[in-house]
């Protein structure tokens, strides 16, 4: 039996030969028993190898196992740069980092919020007046002058000035 | 042990700038109160009254009031802060309570006497008041038939160099509109 034989005779048992050539081969094995124990051979490799090599599923996906290598490399390799490089100057690094810019922007914002309100240039959470007479009889006018830098509160009763605009309007 | 050197100054310094502001507020503000009589006579009924200082009489004349002469009764140095209200006693039916807010706003309690002698709030005012600035109260005296009425002054003192502006002040305002007092 020639090689080319064999070849297309595992061609036939993986179902890659036409109809024609399959009955040749057909016929050729009823022929000839060297083929049919190749055939027997190549069969028994086959159930050989499905059992030997079980297929397993995982439930994570090819992705993740992906993303965990990858990520792992990249840890290594930042590992074996920061191990590469002097002691001192990676601590000094993560300080920096860590440390001191978070802190320069507090005592940046700190300094800014004092500095406004000793100067005055952010006016409080109300930089208006506010008057409340607690006393119904009591009625209060507020006024501000601001050239005079001057606020008056100016307390009324409200009887009186209630009868005083009738009297008025009696005298209209 | 480098880290240690370098960590508790840190930590220090963060303390600082963290109570910085807040014990800057916290500090006392010096301020006066003045209890001030407006009257269209020359003179007080009471001898122990005298006529208000000028920078006060020029404040007093560009603002929509109706009496000629004002005379200072009572004069109280005192100070705010912003942990508790002070208390300002002008006389025994006139007080006010007084805190810094914050960012220097203060707030006031005007008390006055009830029929039964008791306290009684009679208005609540707070703003901003600043070095230089100037808060009135005021109202018409009852018992006068309005022909006089009671300031209380209360003033946050200006710098060295700022009060001497304000007792010449540049531009005089025009009298502003605002609801004339009786």
């Amino acid at each position: 039996m020639n090689e080319e034989l064999g070849i297309r005779l595992q061609a036939y048992m993986d179902g890659e030969l036409s109809a024609q050539e399959n009955q040749m081969m057909e016929s050729l094995l009823a022929r000839d028993s060297e083929l049919r124990a190749l055939q027997a051979e190549l069969t028994m490799i086959r159930s050989a190898l499905q059992e030997a090599d079980p297929v397993v599923i995982v439930p994570e996906s090819r992705e993740f196992y992906f993303n965990q290598i990858q990520r792992r490399i990249a840890a290594q390799e930042a590992q074996s740069a920061t191990a590469d490089a002097p002691a001192s100057v990676g601590w000094l690094t993560i300080w920096l980092r860590r440390g001191l810019l978070p802190l320069t922007g507090v005592a940046a914002a700190c300094l800014v919020l004092m500095v406004s309100l000793r100067e005055g240039a952010v006016p409080p959470l109300s930089a208006h007046a506010e008057t409340e007479s607690p006393m119904d009889e009591t009625g209060a006018v507020t006024f501000r002058s601001e050239a005079q830098g001057v606020t008056i509160v100016w307390l009324y009763d409200k009887q009186v000035a209630s009868s005083d605009i009738n009297t008025d309007d009696l005298n209209q | 042990m480098i880290r240690r050197l370098f960590t508790a100054p840190l930590a220090f310094l963060a303390l600082c700038i963290l109570l910085g502001p807040a014990s800057a507020l916290a500090q006392n503000t010096p301020m006066e109160a003045l209890l001030v009589w407006g009257t269209h006579d020359g003179t007080s009924p009471k001898p122990e009254h005298k006529p208000i200082g000028p920078i006060l009489k020029k404040q007093f004349e560009v603002m929509p009031f109706k009496w000629k002469n004002y005379f200072e009764e009572k004069r109280v140095q005192f100070s705010v802060n912003t942990n508790q209200y002070t208390r300002v006693d002008f006389n025994k039916n006139c007080s006010f309570d007084v805190k810094c807010i914050g960012a220097s706003r203060i707030k006031v309690k005007l008390y006055g006497k009830d029929k039964d002698g008791k306290d009684k709030e009679v208005v609540r005012h707070e703003e901003p008041l600043g070095p230089g600035g100037t808060l009135i109260i005021a109202g018409d005296d009852k018992n006068d038939n309005s022909q006089s009425a009671w300031f209380i002054v209360i003033r946050h003192p200006a710098p060295v160099a700022a009060s001497s502006s304000l007792s010449a002040p540049a531009k005089p305002a025009a009298p502003p509109v605002a609801p004339q007092p009786k």
